[in-house]
């Protein structure tokens, strides 16, 4: 054997099956995001459920050459394209995710001051502002709906609409959306200082009336039958969370709402998390610039679905005096549950400190989780 | 004017349908108001009908209806005084709260009695 020979053998080996020479600046940037998610998650504490998945997802999909997001030769999907394809192409994950949390939910203080129900929908601001936005950046009519839904501030319906209608920005929605989300104790506190005067943030609200069992069993076939008759598109999601919400509220099939609640959503979240990393590539993320669009416009977003739900709080005042409303709670509009609600209580309390307002502000949210579906199920009907 | 929507448009797709798009879009925010204004009406229905029936059930007043539980256990245990027996229940209900949902009972609205008081009265109560 010559020493040309033995050379192209090598370079063959370097270049087809190793990653080291194909390393680009954009997979460091790739890397670095990745890491970043990661420290967020465990230095920071936050959302590590969501951010450790996710943020090992991109870190790993950029190693170049790995067989995680392409086909074999034989054409089957690789490990992240499996989790990618049936998990999320096949619009799997996001309604599990949806039972899951309908488990985990007492809608008890959304049964039991129903008007703020109109928070949820007038949180949905900024959804339909920066949907008009975006188009002015060039998006066309589906990658404006897949944004605007960020504000919404719910991930698996980001996910989901996304998926539907743009699933090219999957990775940066979805990114945007918990990154946003996680960002709720700050993003919040500035907005709601600003919209509302202070007597307004020491209104104290009326005590929530006691919800019989029986109600809380109607709720979620009674929200399950009219979200699906008026908005068919969103049934998916709407379904599954108000399964969940029905299991557990029956009471009687305690093994199911555990697995549900439990070990099943764990695993999709891994699951979703890892998908939604690997969508993440550096090719993809930057052959345009409208990733750092959906980036920079997420934030405008977030700002007017939070200004929405308190400004819809403030109106409903306006409207109905008798039993005034806390606008502070309006911000729960948007569907970070619990953050936002949290937000909302612990602002409160730097005004009044003996005014609690974790209850009333879970309604407001709660009504978020379901305006957003809507939202996000109208834009399906529309554009789909 | 009309320079001023070409340079904010000057990206926009060159295909796009502003009309729809924005008349669609307006339809659409009023219509999330009310898919979720028809859910609370249908809230406000069944509330109204589970209550009427559980009033009914219970044969009493609103107050009866509202903690089911309770009431059926007071009625079963003392039935010497249906003041006594509301008063009791709520105390039982609210120490069963703070027993099981502590974080719960810190939203209550403090002007009211505190499950305490509550619980001091139905004894001042009893004493009598």
């Amino acid at each position: 054997m010559e020493w040309s020979e033995l050379a192209e053998i090598i370079e063959k080996i370097f270049i087809t099956q190793m990653g080291i020479v194909h390393i680009t600046p954009g997979v460091m940037i790739m890397w670095a995001l990745g890491l970043f998610f990661i420290w967020l998650a465990v230095a920071k504490n936050v959302e590590p459920l969501l951010l450790i998945p996710i943020g090992f997802g991109i870190f790993i999909v950029n190693f170049p050459l790995t067989p995680l997001m392409g086909h074999t030769e034989a054409g089957h999907p690789e490990l992240l394209a499996v989790f990618y394809e049936y998990g999320l192409k096949w619009e799997l994950l996001p309604p599990i995710i949806f039972l899951g949390l309908g488990t985990l939910t007492d809608f008890g203080p959304l049964i039991a001051n129903p008007k703020v129900l109109a928070i949820g929908a007038g949180a949905q601001l900024g959804v339909f502002i920066t949907f008009v936005g975006t188009l002015l950046f060039g998006f066309t009519l589906q990658e404006a709906a897949a944004t605007g839904i960020i504000g919404g501030a719910d991930g698996p319906t980001t996910v989901y609409l996304t998926n539907a209608l743009a699933p090219h920005l999957l990775g940066p929605n979805a990114i945007a959306a918990y990154s946003y989300m996680a960002l709720v104790p700050v993003l919040q506190p500035p907005i709601m200082k600003l919209l509302t005067t202070e007597e307004e943030r020491t209104i104290r609200m009326q005590q929530l009336r006691p919800v019989s069992q029986k109600e809380k069993i109607l709720f979620p076939l009674i929200a399950c039958a009219i979200v699906c008759l008026l908005i068919p598109a969103v049934a998916p999601l709407m379904s599954m969370l108000m399964l969940g919400n029905f299991m557990r509220e029956a009471g009687v099939v305690r093994r199911l709402v555990d697995t549900a609640g439990g070990a099943l959503m764990n695993m999709v979240t891994i699951f979703l998390g890892l998908a939604v990393g690997a969508t993440m590539s550096a090719e993809a993320f930057f052959s345009d610039s409208k990733p750092l669009i959906v980036l920079a416009l997420g934030i405008v977003d977030f700002v007017f679905c939070t200004a929405g739900g308190i400004w819809t709080a403030q109106l409903i005042n306006k409207i109905s005096p008798k039993n005034p409303l806390n606008p502070l709670v309006g911000s729960a509009g948007v569907s970070a549950v619990p953050m936002a609600a949290r937000v909302s209580h612990s602002e409160g309390l730097k005004y009044d400190p003996q005014n609690h307002m974790m209850f009333h502000a879970m309604g407001p949210n709660l009504a978020g989780v379901i305006g957003t579906a809507a939202a996000a199920g109208m834009f399906i009907a529309m554009f789909k | 004017m009309d320079e001023f929507l070409a340079w904010l448009t000057k990206d926009a797709q060159p295909d796009l349908d502003w009309n729809y798009a924005l008349v669609t879009l307006v339809f659409r925010f009023f219509a999330v108001f009310v898919v979720l204004w028809m859910i609370q009406v249908g809230m406000q229905l069944s509330a109204r009908i589970i209550r009427r029936i559980e009033e009914k059930e219970a044969g009493g007043g609103p107050d009866t209806a509202a903690t089911p539980a309770p009431a059926t256990a007071a009625t079963s245990d003392d039935s010497s005084s249906s003041e006594l027996d509301a008063k009791t229940a709520a105390a039982i209900g609210i120490a069963l709260e703070l027993d099981s949902q502590p974080e719960a009972v810190r939203v209550e609205d403090r002007r009211g009695p505190s499950a305490w008081s509550i619980a001091g009265r139905v004894n001042q109560l009893r004493k009598r």
